[in-house]
C-alpha cells in the first residue's frame, strides 16, 4: 500500500481533533443533556472493551479458532445479562460510597490498604501489555499504509495526542468524583465509529469480494476445510476458560469497571446495557466472517490481523483501507484513553497516597489533581516503553493476552464480596498471592522473558489458567475458614453482602454539629477542603447545617467517608475518618439503626418472594399498628436516643415522626423531655394524670413503659424503653362538664324542695298580710301590711324562680313540645315583654335576624331563655344605650346572639356565671338564677350556649352571649313533627 | 441468594436454546449464520425481560 504519510497523519490527527471537539463540545454543554444522558450512549462507551485485541485479532481468531472467536464477547456478555446479580450489586456499592476502581472496591470490602495497592501492582501488570498493544497496533496499520512513514514517529504522536485528551477531558477538577461527560460521549462515538467501519468493510467484503450473500455462500460451500474448521467443536473447555476471562474481566478490568461503575449516570442504564452491549459486541462480531473469508479468497498476502486495513488495498478500492484505519485508531484511542484514567486513580489512591500525602496547607484538589496528570502521562508513556524497547512484536500480542489471564485471579474476591461474607482479608489476599504466583510462574514470565523456572512441567494457557483459579479459590476459602475476620471486616462484610442487611452503627460521635466535623477535619484537610467536603455532604444528603441529630450527623459522618473516598480513595478516607471523626467511647458496638435497617429492607422489597415477602408484610402489619395507635409511642435505645415516634405522638407534640426519630431525648424540646426523661427514670410503670402545659392549655397525659431487657446475642442489641402517652385531656373536661351538670342538678333538687317548703307558709303570710292591710284602718298597720306584701311578693318571685329552675332541670325531654320555632318571632315576643318593665322602655333594640331561621323545640323555653338574656343585657347598659340581637342561619346551626353595651364580665368570674345563686346585681335585683336557668333550658334544646368577654371584643368591650341551636330544616320529615304529641 | 424472576427466565430460556438448537447451530451443511441467530434469541429475550427498570435501590 502507498498513501501519502501526510494523508495517514491527516485522516488520523483529524480524526483525534474530532474527539477533541466532541469532548470540549459535551463539556461545554452544547450537546442535549438528553442525549448525554442517554443509556445508549452509556452502553456504547462500553464498547471501550472492544480494543484493539477485538477489532484486529478476531480475524485470526475466527480463522483458527471458528466460532471461538465469540467466546471473548460470549464471556463479556454473560457478564451483562447477570448484571441484576453481579453488576448491580457493585453498582450500588460504588455509588454508594465512591468507590472508583476493582482496588478501592476490595480495599473497601477488605478493609485493608494492602488489598488495593496489591490489585493495583497485579493490574498494572496485566494491563499494560494491553496499552503496548494498542500503541503498536497504530503504529503497525500506519506503517502497513505508508511504508516509508516511522512507526515510532506515529506511535509518539499517536501517545501525544492520547496524553492530551486524557489529561484535558478526563481529570475534572481533581476531585476524583465527578462523571467525565465530554469523555463518555467521546468513547460512544469511537464505539460507533468502529462498529460502523466494520459493518461497512462487511458488506464491503460480501458485495465486492463476492458479488453478493448467495455467492459468499457458493464459494464457501467450495471450502470444506474452512467450514469444517468453523464448525467443528472445539475440545472441551476451551473456549470456557476464554469465555470465563472475559466475563471476569467485565468487573476485573480497570477501564471496565471505570466506564460500567464510575461513570454511570443511571442505575436504569446499566438495564439497558444488560442486553444492549451484548447486541453491540454480536454487530461487531457479525462482519469478522465476511471479512476473513473475501481475504482468504483472493489469497491475501497480508497479515491476517490485519484484514480490516489490507481488504480494501486488495480489492482495488482504497479508500475502504482507510476506513479500516480509522476504526482501528477509535478501538486503540479510547482503550488507552479510559484505561490511563482508570490506572491512573488506582495508582494515586493506592501506591502514592499511602506513603505521600499532602499537608493541611496545600490545596489538596490541585494536588491530586497534578498527580493524576503525572501519572496519566506516566502510564501512557510507559506503555511507549512497553512497546518500543523490545524488537518482537508477536511477545506484545501474546503478553497482553497473558495479561488479561491475570485478571481471572480476582474472580474468587468479586464473586465472595457479594455472597461471601466469611471471606476475609487474609485469604483474599492468600489466595491472589497463591493465583497470581502460579500465573507468573507458568504464563507471565515465560512469555513476556522468557524466564521458565519450571520447565518440566508444560502446561498449556487453558490449564494453567484453570489451576491458578482453582488453588486461588481454594487456598481463599481455607485461609479464610481458618482465619478470623476484624469487627470492621464483619461490618464492611455485612455492607457488601448482597443478602445481608446493612448495620449502622448506633452510636454518638464526639463532634456534635456540622460545624465541629469541619473543625476535626480542618486539622489533616485544611479549612478550605474540610468546609468544602462537608457542605458537600451536607448537599449531598439534603441535609440543614444546624441539623445536631445523631442520627443526622451518623449519615453525614458515612457521607463524608465516602465522598473523601472518591477523592483519597477507601483506605486512606477510612483511616482519616476513624481518627478525626471517631465515636465516643461509651458507644456501644452492635447497637443497630433500626431506622437505617427498615429504610434498606423498604428498598429492597419487591426483591422479597416467598416467606420472606410474607414476614416482611406482617413487619409493615404490625409496624403499622404501631404508627396508627391512637397512643403515643415513643421507643429509646439504652442510649436515650428515640428510635421511633408514632403517629399520635407526632401529633400530641407537633414532632413529626421522621424528625424525632435518631434525635436524643433531651433534644425534643420542653415539656415533653422533662416528663419523659423523669417517667423513664422513675421505677413505677404507670403515672396517672401527669399535668403539662401546652402553648398556654392545660393537658392531662397518663404514661406508661415497658423496659425491653437486654438479649443475649451481641449481634441484637435492641434494650430499651417503650413509653406509652394516653392523652386524657378530653376525657378530664368531660368529668368536669358531667361534676358541674350533676352539681346543678342537686342544686334544682334542693331548690325545688325548698320553694315547695317556703312557698306555702309565704302564701300564708301574705293572706294574713292582705287582710290586716284590708281590714284595719290604721294606716301605721296598713303601711306595715303592705310592706310585708311587698316582700313576701319577692320572696314569691324568688320560690317561682327556685320553681322554674328545679322544672327546667328537671324536664323530662320526652315530654318536652317539640314544634317549629321561628326564632324572629320569639325574639320579637321576647323584646315585647322586656318592653314592658319600666327600665325597658328606655333601651334601643337592634335586631337583625335572618327570617327562616328555625329550630324545633318548645317556643315557651326559648322565649324563656331571650327574655332572661335581654333582661340581663337591660340590667348592664346604660340608659338609651342599645341592645343587639342577632340570628343567623350558619351551616346546619341557627346562632343567636345578644350584645349589650355595659361593662361586661370579667374573666374571673366567667367559670361562675351558670352556678345557681350567683349574681353580680345588688342585694334585692336579682336572684342568680336567670343564667342558670338559660343555662339549662338551652341544653333542653341540643343547643349551646358561650359567653364572650370584655377582654375579647375590642369594637365593644359589652358582653355577648351566643347561643348555637341545631337548626330545623324544611325537608325534615314533618310527619313526625306532625304526630309527635304537644305538651306542656 | 435472591435471583430476579427476570434473570432466572432469561437464563432458563438460554440454557434450552442452547441445548437445543447447538447441533443445528453447528450443522456442517447449514447456514454460517446460524449461531448469530441464537445468540440474537438471547438478547432479545434479556431485552424482553429486562424491558422493566427495578425501581429497588439498594
Amino acid at each position: 500500500m502507498n498513501f501519502e504519510l501526510s494523508t495517514i497523519f491527516a485522516v488520523g490527527a483529524g480524526y483525534l481533533c474530532v474527539l477533541f471537539a466532541i469532548a470540549y463540545i459535551t463539556d461545554r454543554g452544547w450537546i442535549p443533556e438528553k442525549v448525554v444522558h442517554h443509556p445508549v450512549v452509556y452502553v456504547l462507551s462500553l464498547g471501550v472493551f472492544a480494543s484493539v485485541w477485538s477489532y484486529y485479532a478476531s480475524t485470526g481468531s475466527a480463522y483458527r479458532d471458528g466460532f471461538g472467536y465469540l467466546a471473548p464477547f460470549i464471556g463479556i456478555s454473560l457478564a451483562f445479562l447477570l448484571s441484576p446479580l453481579l453488576l448491580r450489586p457493585i453498582l450500588n456499592l460504588t455509588k454508594n460510597f465512591q468507590l472508583s476502581s476493582l482496588a478501592d472496591l476490595l480495599a473497601f470490602r477488605y478493609r485493608s490498604p494492602w488489598a488495593g495497592t496489591i490489585t493495583t501492582l497485579v493490574m498494572l501488570m496485566g494491563v499494560m501489555p494491553l496499552l503496548s498493544l494498542q500503541i503498536q497496533a497504530v503504529a503497525n496499520t500506519v506503517r502497513l499504509l505508508a511504508p516509508d512513514s516511522s512507526e515510532t514517529i506515529m506511535a509518539v504522536v499517536f501517545c501525544i495526542m492520547i496524553t492530551l485528551f486524557s489529561i484535558f477531558f478526563g481529570t475534572g477538577k481533581g476531585s476524583g468524583r465527578e462523571r467525565h461527560e465530554g469523555l463518555v460521549v467521546t468513547i460512544a462515538f469511537e464505539s460507533v465509529v468502529k462498529l460502523l467501519a466494520l459493518l461497512v468493510l462487511g458488506f464491503f467484503a460480501v458485495y465486492k469480494g463476492f458479488g453478493g450473500f448467495a455467492e459468499m455462500e457458493a464459494w464457501l460451500n467450495t471450502q470444506p476445510e474452512l467450514l469444517q474448521r468453523l464448525k467443528e467443536p472445539a475440545p472441551p473447555g476451551t473456549y470456557h476458560v476464554t469465555a470465563l476471562i472475559f466475563f471476569t474481566a467485565a468487573v476485573a478490568t480497570p477501564h471496565m469497571f471505570y466506564i460500567i461503575f464510575h461513570e454511570n449516570n443511571h442505575p436504569r442504564a446499566l438495564n439497558t446495557a444488560s442486553w444492549g452491549l451484548p447486541f453491540y459486541f454480536l454487530l461487531l462480531g457479525l462482519p469478522v466472517l465476511p471479512i476473513l473469508w473475501a481475504a482468504l479468497s483472493i489469497n491475501s498476502q497480508f497479515a491476517i490481523e490485519y484484514f480490516q486495513i489490507t481488504l480494501g488495498y486488495d480489492l482495488g478500492a482504497p479508500v475502504f483501507s482507510l476506513i479500516g484505519f480509522i476504526g482501528g485508531l477509535s478501538a486503540a484511542s479510547g482503550l488507552m484513553i479510559v484505561i490511563t484514567l482508570s490506572l491512573s486513580t488506582m495508582c494515586l489512591n493506592h501506591l502514592i497516597l499511602p506513603i505521600w500525602q499532602p499537608t493541611a496547607r496545600q490545596d489538596i484538589y490541585r494536588w491530586l489533581l497534578w498527580k493524576r496528570r503525572l501519572l496519566i502521562a506516566a502510564l501512557i508513556w510507559g506503555g511507549f516503553l512497553f512497546y518500543y524497547l523490545p524488537n518482537d512484536s508477536q511477545n506484545i500480542r501474546a503478553v497482553s493476552n497473558i495479561g488479561l489471564i491475570g485478571s481471572l485471579q480476582f474472580l474468587p474476591a468479586i464473586i465472595a464480596l457479594l455472597y461471601w461474607p466469611r471471606g476475609n482479608k487474609v485469604g483474599f489476599m492468600s489466595g491472589l498471592a497463591v493465583g497470581t504466583s502460579i500465573w507468573l510462574i507458568f504464563l507471565f514470565l515465560p512469555v513476556s522473558s522468557g524466564i521458565d523456572l519450571i520447565p518440566a512441567w508444560d502446561l498449556s494457557t487453558r490449564e494453567v489458567s484453570a489451576i491458578s483459579l482453582l488453588c486461588n479459590v481454594l487456598t481463599f476459602m481455607v485461609v479464610s475458614f481458618l482465619s478470623q475476620s476484624s469487627n470492621e471486616e464483619r461490618i464492611s462484610a455485612d455492607i457488601c453482602s448482597v443478602d445481608n442487611l446493612r448495620r449502622q452503627h448506633r452510636a454518638r460521635l464526639t463532634a456534635g454539629s456540622p460545624e465541629e466535623f469541619i473543625r476535626q477535619l480542618t486539622k489533616p484537610l485544611g479549612e478550605r477542603t474540610a468546609t468544602r467536603e462537608v457542605m458537600q455532604a451536607l448537599r449531598d444528603l439534603n441535609m440543614e447545617s444546624n441539623d445536631h441529630r445523631p442520627k443526622s450527623l451518623r449519615l453525614l459522618r458515612g457521607r463524608l467517608e465516602a465522598n473523601l473516598s472518591g477523592l483519597l480513595g477507601p483506605a486512606i478516607a477510612h483511616d482519616l475518618i476513624d481518627r478525626f471523626l471517631p465515636y465516643t467511647a461509651d458507644s456501644e458496638p452492635g447497637a443497630s439503626d433500626l431506622a437505617a435497617i427498615e429504610t434498606r429492607i423498604e428498598a429492597y422489597r419487591s426483591n422479597l418472594s416467598g416467606m420472606a415477602a410474607d414476614l416482611d408484610n406482617l413487619r409493615r402489619y404490625h409496624r403499622q399498628i404501631l404508627l396508627d395507635l391512637p397512643l403515643g409511642v415513643c421507643s429509646l435505645g439504652p442510649d436515650d436516643q428515640i428510635i421511633m415516634w408514632n403517629h399520635a405522638m407526632a401529633d400530641m407534640t407537633g414532632t413529626p415522626s421522621d424528625e424525632a426519630a435518631g434525635l436524643h431525648l433531651s433534644e425534643i424540646g420542653e415539656p415533653w423531655h422533662s416528663m419523659l426523661y423523669k417517667f423513664r427514670d422513675n421505677d413505677a410503670p404507670h403515672q396517672h394524670k401527669v399535668t403539662v402545659n401546652i402553648k398556654g392549655n392545660k393537658r392531662f397525659i397518663s404514661l406508661h413503659k415497658a423496659v425491653i431487657e437486654k438479649s443475649d446475642s451481641p449481634r441484637v442489641r435492641h434494650d430499651g424503653v417503650i413509653i406509652l402517652l394516653e392523652d386524657l385531656t378530653d376525657t378530664e373536661l368531660l368529668e368536669e362538664e358531667l361534676a358541674h351538670s350533676e352539681r346543678l342538678a342537686s342544686i334544682g333538687r334542693l331548690a325545688a324542695g325548698v320553694a315547695h317548703e317556703i312557698g306555702n307558709p309565704i302564701t300564708g303570710i301574705a293572706c294574713l298580710a292582705q287582710n290586716i292591710r284590708d281590714e284595719t284602718s290604721n294606716d301605721e298597720l296598713r303601711n306595715m301590711a303592705r310592706q310585708i306584701i311587698e316582700q313576701t311578693d319577692r320572696t314569691s318571685r324568688i320560690v317561682q324562680s327556685l320553681v322554674n329552675f328545679a322544672h327546667s332541670g328537671s324536664n323530662n325531654r320526652s315530654e318536652q313540645r317539640m314544634e317549629v320555632v321561628h326564632v324572629a318571632e320569639c325574639i320579637d315576643e321576647a323584646i315585647t315583654l322586656v318592653k314592658l318593665n319600666r327600665k325597658g322602655k328606655h333601651m334601643q333594640f337592634d335586631v337583625q335576624c335572618e327570617a327562616n331561621a328555625r329550630l324545633k323545640g318548645d317556643s315557651q323555653q326559648l322565649l324563656q331563655i331571650l327574655v332572661n338574656l335581654i333582661n340581663n343585657a337591660r340590667d348592664a347598659s346604660p340608659e338609651e344605650s342599645t341592645i343587639t340581637i342577632q340570628c343567623e342561619h350558619i351551616a346546619a346551626s341557627v346562632q343567636v346572639s345578644v350584645s349589650d353595651e355595659g361593662s361586661g364580665i370579667p374573666e374571673t368570674i366567667r367559670d361562675r356565671v351558670f352556678e345557681p345563686f350567683f349574681t353580680t346585681k345588688e342585694p334585692g335585683e336579682g336572684t342568680g338564677l336567670g343564667l342558670s336557668l338559660v343555662y339549662s333550658l338551652v341544653e333542653n334544646l341540643n343547643g349551646h350556649i358561650d359567653i364572650m368577654l370584655a377582654s375579647e371584643r375590642k369594637q365593644n368591650p359589652g358582653t355577648r352571649v351566643t347561643l348555637s341551636f341545631p337548626a330545623y330544616e324544611a325537608k325534615e320529615d314533618d310527619s313526625v313533627l306532625r304526630d309527635s304529641p304537644e305538651k306542656a | 441468594m435472591y435471583i430476579p424472576p427476570s434473570t432466572l427466565m432469561m437464563l432458563t430460556f438460554s440454557y434450552l436454546i442452547f441445548l437445543l438448537s447447538m447441533d443445528w447451530a453447528l450443522a456442517v451443511d447449514g447456514a454460517w449464520y446460524r449461531p448469530f441467530v441464537i445468540c440474537i434469541s438471547v438478547i432479545a429475550v434479556a431485552a424482553w425481560a429486562y424491558r422493566e427498570n427495578n425501581s429497588d435501590e439498594l
